[in-house]
């Protein structure tokens, strides 16, 4: 088999604004995942600028790239990720270990509303919980982004809703830039603005003249 | 090819360095046992090869003269196949570069070395033929400790006249594999030599015409030997026989069984470890990577393959990596196998040692690799197997962490980067456990090949710091008055001399017999000072007999217990004593009487026959060189001397030996701390990754992931230097020898090599591995689905 190159994105021009609540939608091979990797310092772009504040990311070497993550940026991921050797406590309690201004861990489970399962094992909780745990877990170092993929993806419609009234007062309680990357048009109603992917480029973008609270969203 | 074999090469290709590891862990262990079954097979058979063609005698005899006419009465005894009268005597040899006096024992020869017993094997030149008085034979050990060739001129002192021989051959003799010089406990090359001259020259030279006073006996098959020793006893006692031998007690023989014995347990416990080792980290990594690959088996099952296919396919995984394994092993035996030969070959004087394969360990080393690996795929097969292939298909389910109790006994707020070692670890406990106790095997690997140095070293300090305090032993041609001592010490350099009264006996304790020899002290003795176990000096009692332990489990005797003590000289008495104490000594088979009683015994009045000195260093020389000049003096030992050079000489043995389980130690050790941590990246590249997603460092996740394994070896070190001492212990418990006891000391420098060496391998494979953590793919791995 030859190599072939493969564009994920090509002329990207794109601004975030601090505050803001963005959500990224396409199908599958869009390059929504690949643009949301770049932002976050996962994934460096062949070429072309992306910068964050006064940092270019794409120039970053990996030890740069860590601190950024480190330092600005909260992931949450389809899968959850969490530590199955942790509780729920010590999972968010983990970051708290390297951040700079975390917030308490209880404080961040509290927002997500898990408050009463503090010590139980990932492998003893529920998708949702899961999910609302990694969220906890992602937002505890009080980041300046939070970069979500499909983090309802693997949850039922109930759950995915708790999951997502969780981001959005995240981000209007603490004001964290806030992107979502989904191929759910429905939860595009919640975001500030909506930026449409297809084939590796940007082929819409529309503002919501109203944000939908996570209640009002239907799938 | 069909499908699952084009899957097992790419899984081969793919698991390469988890392949080689275990491959060369196989290797080590088929290597060792190999190598080391061979080895000691091939000595084994050398030797007997060499008594065979030479005809070694079963039982010897030593009298003081007996007429020529006494030997067909002999040949008469039943069981007595055939008798070879001959004249042995030792003699001082005139050989002035040597710093201590040389002797000899000079053999006399009937056949020209063509003997019907114990008959020389001529390396160079020939030996003297009938009549011939003017040559003679000498041992190959001497000739090339000094340099003599055929042709060369050896003078010795014969009866007060100096003769000098024609060197006309070099020989080796199966009496003397060994050359032990008596009243040493070990040869020494360079001042003791043999010669055969002919039986002509040997009768002049001792007035012993007719006569002779050395019998070599060899036995009729199926002979008991005892009852031949026992009327050999009774008919040549009127002669002055000192008791017959059998070939066990022959001193020659006797060091060379000592050191195949050693050799034999060195050949059984060393690979019998190593290859439980060998064998517990095939059965334990291919398991493991068989589990790996839990969702493949299962897709291959509900793709509808049956499970004899499934698990011939990973037997024939595992059937390669021991073939690979058996094959590197087998020339890796080979190789070490050779190496120890060729060490050997300095060391055992015998004409012909090469190394010979056993076979049987080759079919038995891969064999039992097999049936480990195939232990370890097989019960990780099965385990998939038995599930339904829905259930198989998913991961396994994560483990069931909880608190773990010790976490309640640490600081109480544990980071959770911490949290996360300790619940690994707990979580696992099986194979936390397996794999703490194969790092541990490591240090008692590189420990075994180290700890002779130690052992030597124990040895010597017990034996000449504490038992033997002089630094020069000296004996007299008969027992002399003990005004001699006070000779001795008025000699310039001499600090301190004490007489003793060495006899040779044969101790009897129920049917046991042991010939030996008793050694008088006088109370108060400084310079052999008798040490009980706990390392005190304790005082010969006034009455009765002390021995040293191996000598009283010999006899089967306890303090307490009374025996028979007969003089094989002089008068030749018998007298029952008790035991009074049993010491602890390193060397030999000794005993201990007060100087008085056993004076008494021999009926010879206030007499000594050999003395201990303290001589000042720098006056050794001058005084040794006086010594050759005094008649009264017939041998000068500096033992401590000896045995320093004689332990040197195995010094190459020991590097061989060490350096190569050194190697195989380190492949234990990488073996396991590779595939270990090979097994735990895959199983948990996510998490790995997740941490690095949430900001931490490639060195802070490393950290997190070795910890455990830092946990692991530092655990395993004190169990590693436990399961050392236990071991050598062992070995030090099982060694047969009489010669000399090792003692199972290990010094702190060689516990310090050995985990030096282990942690360092460990760290080598971590570091392999960890490059791969730094080059962990984030994305692909947050992707996957859990």
């Amino acid at each position: 088999m030859g190599e072939v190159t493969v564009h994920a994105l090509r002329d990207i021009d794109l601004d975030i604004y601090e505050g803001e609540f963005v959500v990224l939608l396409g199908p599958s091979g869009s390059g929504k995942s690949t643009l949301l990797n770049i932002l976050g310092g996962l994934d460096a772009a062949t070429s072309g600028e992306a910068i964050w504040r006064d940092h270019d990311l794409t120039k970053a070497d990996d030890a740069e790239l860590t601190r950024y993550r480190r330092e600005h940026v909260g992931f949450v991921f389809q899968f959850y990720n969490l530590i199955p050797s942790l509780t729920v406590l010590e999972n968010v309690a983990l970051v708290t270990e390297i951040a700079d201004k975390p917030l308490d861990p209880h404080e961040a489970l509290a927002l997500v509303g898990l408050i009463d399962r503090l010590d139980h094992f990932p492998s003893q909780l529920s998708g949702g919980e899961q999910q609302r745990v990694a969220v906890a877990r992602a937002i505890v170092k009080s980041p300046d982004v939070l970069l979500c993929d499909e983090p309802t993806g693997a949850l039922d419609y109930d759950t995915g809703r708790l999951v997502l009234a969780a981001i959005a007062r995240i981000n209007e309680q603490l004001g964290t830039t806030t992107a979502i990357i989904t191929h759910n048009a429905a939860i595009a109603s919640m975001a500030d603005r909506v930026l449409k992917l297809g084939g590796g480029r940007i082929v819409g973008e529309e503002r919501n003249p109203r944000r939908f609270a996570a209640d009002e969203v239907r799938w | 090819m069909s499908l699952l074999d084009r899957k097992l090469r790419r899984d081969l290709v793919a698991l390469r360095g988890q392949v080689i590891t275990i491959a060369l862990v196989v290797a080590s262990g088929v290597a060792v046992f190999i190598g080391s079954i061979s080895t000691y097979n091939s000595l084994l058979s050398g030797r007997d090869r060499f008594y065979d063609s030479t005809r070694f005698p079963r039982i010897f005899v030593t009298l003081k003269r007996a007429p020529l006419a006494i030997v067909p009465r002999l040949t008469t005894i039943p069981g007595v196949a055939t008798v070879e009268p001959r004249i042995v005597r030792d003699v001082i040899v005139d050989w002035p570069a040597a710093p201590l006096p040389v002797s000899a024992r000079v053999v006399s020869l009937g056949h020209a070395g063509d003997e019907p017993l114990a008959r020389l094997f001529m390396r160079r030149g020939t030996a003297p033929g009938p009549h011939d008085t003017r040559d003679a034979v000498v041992n190959e050990a001497f000739a090339d400790t000094n340099g003599i060739k055929p042709g060369s001129d050896i003078r010795v002192i014969l009866n007060g006249r100096l003769q000098r021989f024609t060197i006309s051959g070099i020989a080796l003799s199966p009496e003397f594999v060994y050359a032990v010089k008596p009243g040493l406990p070990i040869p020494d090359d360079r001042f003791f030599a043999v010669l055969w001259v002919d039986r002509s020259a040997a009768e002049a030279a001792f007035d012993m015409i007719g006569a002779f006073n050395d019998l070599a006996v060899s036995l009729a098959p199926g002979a008991d030997p005892k009852s031949v020793v026992a009327e050999l006893d009774r008919l040549l006692e009127p002669y002055g026989s000192v008791g017959a031998v059998e070939r066990r007690d022959q001193p020659s023989n006797r060091f060379l069984e000592d050191e195949l014995n050693e050799q034999k347990v060195m050949a059984i416990t060393v690979p019998v470890i190593f290859f439980g080792v060998a064998a517990l980290l095939l059965n334990v990594a291919l398991g493991r990577q068989v589990a790996a690959q839990r969702e493949q088996i299962a897709a291959l099952k509900a793709l509808g393959f049956p499970n004899a296919p499934l698990a011939i396919h990973y037997l024939k995984l595992g059937a390669v990596i021991v073939l690979l394994g058996s094959l590197l092993g087998l020339a890796g035996g080979i190789g070490f196998g050779h190496a120890m030969i060729a060490s050997y070959r300095a060391f055992f004087r015998l004409p012909a040692l090469d190394f010979e394969l056993t076979s049987w360990s080759v079919m038995a080393g891969a064999v039992i690799s097999f049936a480990a690996a195939s232990a370890g795929v097989l019960t990780a097969v099965q385990t998939v197997v038995r599930l339904t292939p829905a259930v198989a298909m998913h991961p396994a389910p994560p483990l069931p962490f909880r608190r773990f109790w010790l976490e309640r006994l640490l600081p109480r707020m544990l980071p959770p980067s911490r949290t996360m070692i300790v619940r690994n670890l707990a979580g696992r406990p099986v194979r936390a456990a397996l794999t703490t106790l194969g790092i541990a095997f490591a240090v008692p690997i590189v420990v075994l090949g180290l700890f002779w140095r130690d052992a030597i070293d124990h040895m010597i300090e017990i034996q000449f710091r504490l038992v033997e305090r002089g630094n020069t032993a000296v004996t007299f041609p008969h027992p002399l008055d003990r005004n001699i001592i006070g000779d001795l010490r008025r000699e310039p350099g001499v600090l301190a001399a004490e007489g003793q009264r060495i006899v040779p006996v044969r101790l009897r304790a129920a049917h046991r017999s042991y010939l030996t020899s008793v050694i008088g002290l006088r109370q108060g003795s400084e310079l052999r000072r008798p040490h009980d176990s706990s390392l005190r000096p304790i005082e010969v009692a006034p009455e009765g007999i002390t021995l040293t332990r191996r000598l009283a489990e010999r006899l089967a005797v306890l303090a307490g217990d009374t025996m028979t003590i007969e003089v094989m000289e002089g008068k030749r008495r018998k007298r029952d004593v008790p035991v009074n104490a049993i010491v602890d000594e390193v060397i030999g088979m000794t005993a201990y009487m007060d100087i008085g009683a056993l004076n008494r015994l021999t009926g010879e009045g206030d007499v000594v026959s050999a003395a201990a000195l303290f001589v000042e260093p720098s006056a050794l020389d001058r005084l040794l060189a006086r010594f050759k000049e005094l008649p009264v003096i017939e041998s000068v030992a500096m033992k401590a001397y000896t045995l320093r050079s004689f332990l040197e000489k195995i010094a190459d043995l020991v590097l061989i030996t060490s350096g190569i389980l050194t190697i195989f130690a380190v492949i234990i050790a990488v073996g396991i701390v590779y595939n270990s941590a090979r097994i735990g990246l895959y199983e948990r590249a996510r998490e790995l990754a997740s941490l690095r997603v949430l900001g931490f460092s490639r060195a802070e996740v490393s950290r997190i992931f070795f910890s455990e394994f830092m946990v692991e070896v530092v655990i395993a070190i004190p169990v590693g230097i436990a399961l050392s001492q236990a071991i050598i212990d062992l070995i030090a418990h099982v060694h047969p020898s009489e010669s000399f006891q090792i003692p199972g000391v290990i010094g702190a420098r060689t516990f310090i090599a050995a985990c030096a060496i282990v942690i360092a391998a460990a760290a080598g494979s971590a570091y392999v591995v960890r490059r791969r953590i730094d080059r962990l793919d984030l994305v692909a791995v947050l992707k996957a689905r859990d």
